[in-house]
C-alpha cells in the first residue's frame, strides 16, 4: 500500500462512524473500509465461506436434496454416497438437508442474543460512564458480580432454568453478554468523555443526552464493533454447546450442535454423523474470528503489528 | 502481603454478596411457582390449596425475599446447601463428593495447557515470521474457533476408536487403580486444555515480542549475554506476568468447559451433577454447583493477583 493511500485510509476510518452521511466524490469509506479489509488472502477466504453459509442457511428449503426432518429408516446410518454426499443420520434424514437448514440455526444464534447484548450493554455503559457518581459505582458493582461468573456456566444455568427451548438459549447467551458489553462501552465512554469534543459540546450547552447519542456514541462504534465481531464465534460456539446439551434446540429440528450429540452415540460405526456438524461448526467460527481479526487490522491500523 | 490480601478480600465483599444475591434470585427465574423447585411435582400434585400455603410458608416461601435470602446465606455460610428433592441427600455431601473430580480436571488442564503453550510462544516470538510462528498462529486460531465437544469427538474417534490406546471414557478412582485413572484423564485433560493453550501460546508470543524490545534486553544484549540466558532468564520473567492475569481469567472457562467434557467422557464431576440437576429440575443442587463453581473461580482469581507480587518486584503490595 502506498504511504499517501495509507494516510487517506487511515484518516477516513478514524471519521468512519460521522462521515458515513457524506456522498462527496471521493470513494465511499466503506468502499475504502472494504477494500483495505480484503486486501489480504485471509480474510478474503473467512468471507467467501460466511457468504457460502448464509447462502446456504437462506435457500435451505429450495437447495436442499430431502426433507431435512422425516424420518426414513430404510436409509439410516448411511455413509457419504452420491445420493447423500454427507451421509444419513441414526434414522435416515440427509445431513447435507439438515447442515443447510442447521445454518439457519447458526445464524440466528449469531443474531438475537448479540441483539439483546448491544441493545442493553451499551446504552447501561454509555449512561454509566457519562453520569459517573454513585449511579456509575452501583452498575460497576453489579456487572463485577456478573463478571465474577463463568460465562458458560451462567449460561447453561439460566437456559436450563428458563426451560429447554432455542429461545431461551439465546435468550441466555444474550443476558450473559450484557455485562462485558456495558464494561467495554464505559471504559470507551469514560475516555471518550475526556476529549475536546465533549468539553467543546458541553460549553455549547448540549444536555449530557445529546452529548453522548451525538458526540460519544458515534466516536465508540468501531471499537464497539471490533470487539462485537470477536465475541461472534464465541457465541455460536456457545449455541452449539447449548443444543449439543440438549439445552438449546429441540428435536426433530436441527442445529449443528444437536447433530454432533445425535452422532456421539454412533462414533464407531458412523462417525460422519458427528464429524460432519462438527466440522461445520469449526469451520464457521474460524471463519468469523479470521474476520474480527481483519475487522479489526482494518479499523485501527496501530493494532496491526500486535 | 498479608494487608493486600485483607484488603482484596474486604473489596471482595460487595461483589460476594451480588453474587450469592444472582444465585439465590435464580430460583425465581423459573416460569411457575418456586414451590415446584424445591419439592417433587408428584408430591405436589397430590396437595390441596390449603396444603400448598402450608408448605409454602413451611419453605419461608411467603415471606419477603430479603428475609428469604438472608436465611439461605446464614445456612449456606454453615456449609448447609439445602437438600437435593430427587436424590434425598444433603446437597453438600454431594458436592462434596464431586468437587474434587472437576478440581482435578481443572488443574491438570491448566497444567497442561501452560506447560505446553509457553514454550511454544516463546519459540515463537523469537524467530517472529518464521515457520514455526506461522504454524504456531494457525494452531492458535484453531484451537480456539474448535468447539470442545468436537475436539472430544475427535479424540475418541482417533484414540479410542481407530488406535485403541486409550479408553473412550468412564471413571476408576485414584486409589482403586492409579493407572487406569491417569489414562481415564489424560484424553479429557486434552480436549479442555486446547482453547487455553491457544490463547497462553498467542499471549506469550504477543508479551514476548513486545518485552525484547526493551531497554533493558537491549543491555543485557550490549553486555554480551547469550541469547539463551537474555530469553529464559531476563525477558521471560516480564513476558509471564500478563500471561498469568489471563491463564487466571481463562480458569473460570475452563470450569465451565468440564460440564461439557464431563458429559462426554461421563465422568462424575460437578457438571454432570449440575446438568442432571438441570434436566432433573433438582434446584438445589443446581444453586449450590452455580456457587460453588463461581466461588472457586473467584478464589483462583485472587491467587492470581497474589502470585504478581511473587513475579513482578515492581508491584509491592501493602507497601
Amino acid at each position: 500500500m502506498r504511504p499517501v493511500d495509507s494516510a487517506r485510509h487511515s484518516a477516513s476510518v478514524a471519521g468512519y462512524a460521522s462521515t458515513s452521511k457524506d456522498s462527496g466524490s471521493a470513494p465511499h469509506v466503506f468502499v475504502l473500509f472494504a477494500r483495505r479489509l480484503f486486501a489480504r488472502p485471509l480474510p478474503r477466504f473467512a468471507f467467501a465461506v460466511l457468504m457460502l453459509v448464509i447462502l446456504g442457511a437462506l435457500l435451505a428449503p429450495w437447495i436442499s436434496p430431502f426433507d431435512p426432518i422425516k424420518p426414513d429408516f430404510s436409509a439410516a446410518r448411511q455413509a457419504p454416497s452420491s445420493t447423500h454426499p454427507l451421509g444419513t443420520d441414526d434414522i435416515g434424514r440427509d445431513i447435507l438437508s439438515r447442515i443447510l437448514f442447521g445454518a439457519r440455526v447458526s445464524l440466528m444464534a449469531a443474531l438475537l442474543p448479540l441483539s439483546i447484548s448491544i441493545f442493553v450493554g451499551v446504552p447501561l455503559g454509555l449512561l454509566s460512564g457519562l453520569l459517573k457518581g454513585w449511579p456509575d459505582e452501583i452498575m460497576m458493582r453489579f456487572l463485577d458480580a456478573l463478571l465474577a461468573f463463568p460465562r458458560i456456566v451462567l449460561i447453561i444455568s439460566i437456559a436450563g432454568l428458563l426451560g429447554p427451548s432455542l429461545v431461551n438459549a439465546l435468550v441466555a447467551i444474550g443476558i450473559v453478554g450484557i455485562a462485558p458489553l456495558a464494561r467495554l462501552t464505559r471504559g470507551l465512554t469514560l475516555s471518550a468523555s475526556e476529549e475536546d469534543y465533549v468539553t467543546a459540546a458541553r460549553a455549547l450547552g448540549s444536555s449530557n443526552w445529546r452529548i453522548m447519542i451525538a458526540h460519544i456514541f458515534p466516536n465508540i462504534t468501531a471499537a464497539i464493533i471490533v470487539t462485537v465481531s470477536l465475541d461472534v464465534g464465541g457465541i455460536i460456539l456457545a449455541e452449539a454447546t447449548l443444543s449439543f446439551l440438549g439445552l438449546g434446540i429441540q428435536p426433530p429440528n436441527p442445529s449443528w450442535g444437536s447433530m454432533v450429540a445425535v452422532g456421539n452415540r454412533y462414533l464407531q460405526t458412523a462417525p460422519w454423523i458427528s464429524l460432519v456438524p462438527g466440522t461445520a461448526i469449526f469451520v464457521t467460527v474460524m471463519s468469523i474470528n479470521l474476520l474480527g481479526d481483519g475487522l479489526r487490522d482494518a479499523l485501527d491500523p496501530y493494532l496491526r503489528n500486535r | 502481603m498479608g494487608r493486600y490480601l485483607l484488603r482484596r478480600l474486604i473489596l471482595m465483599l460487595p461483589t460476594l454478596i451480588i453474587v450469592t444475591f444472582l444465585v439465590f434470585a435464580l430460583l425465581f427465574l423459573s416460569p411457575g411457582d418456586p414451590v415446584l423447585m424445591l419439592v417433587p411435582i408428584e408430591e405436589v400434585n397430590q396437595l390441596s390449596d390449603e396444603e400448598m400455603d402450608q408448605l409454602r410458608s413451611e419453605l419461608g416461601l411467603d415471606r419477603p425475599i430479603y428475609a428469604q435470602y438472608a436465611d439461605w446465606l446464614l445456612h449456606v455460610l454453615q456449609g448447609d446447601f439445602g437438600r437435593s428433592i430427587h436424590k434425598r441427600r444433603a446437597v453438600g455431601e454431594l458436592l462434596a463428593a464431586r468437587f474434587p473430580v472437576t478440581l482435578e480436571l481443572a488443574i491438570l488442564s491448566v497444567l497442561a495447557a501452560t506447560i505446553v503453550a509457553v514454550p511454544i510462544g516463546v519459540y515463537t516470538a523469537v524467530r517472529p515470521g518464521g515457520i514455526g510462528d506461522i504454524i504456531g498462529n494457525i494452531v492458535a486460531l484453531m484451537g480456539v474457533s474448535a468447539p470442545n465437544f468436537w475436539v472430544a469427538l475427535l479424540l475418541i474417534i482417533l484414540f479410542a476408536v481407530q488406535l485403541r490406546w486409550l479408553p473412550a471414557g468412564g471413571f476408576v478412582r485414584i486409589t482403586d487403580n492409579p493407572v487406569e485413572h491417569i489414562e481415564r484423564m489424560i484424553l479429557p485433560v486434552i480436549t479442555l486444555s486446547t482453547a487455553l493453550m491457544a490463547v497462553t501460546m498467542r499471549l506469550t508470543r504477543s508479551s514476548m515480542l513486545e518485552v525484547l524490545n526493551e531497554d533493558y534486553v537491549r543491555t543485557a544484549r550490549s553486555k554480551g549475554l547469550a541469547q539463551r540466558r537474555i530469553v529464559l532468564v531476563h525477558a521471560l520473567k516480564n513476558a509471564l506476568i500478563p500471561v498469568v492475569t489471563t491463564v487466571g481469567l481463562q480458569i473460570g472457562r475452563i470450569l465451565g468447559g468440564t460440564i461439557v467434557i464431563e458429559i462426554i467422557f461421563s465422568l462424575p464431576g460437578m457438571g454432570k451433577l449440575m446438568l442432571d440437576a438441570i434436566f432433573g429440575r433438582d434446584f438445589p443442587i443446581v444453586q449450590a454447583s452455580v456457587l460453588l463453581i463461581t466461588l472457586a473461580f473467584m478464589g483462583i482469581n485472587v491467587v492470581v493477583d497474589l502470585t504478581y507480587a511473587y513475579i513482578d518486584p515492581r508491584i509491592r503490595y501493602g507497601s
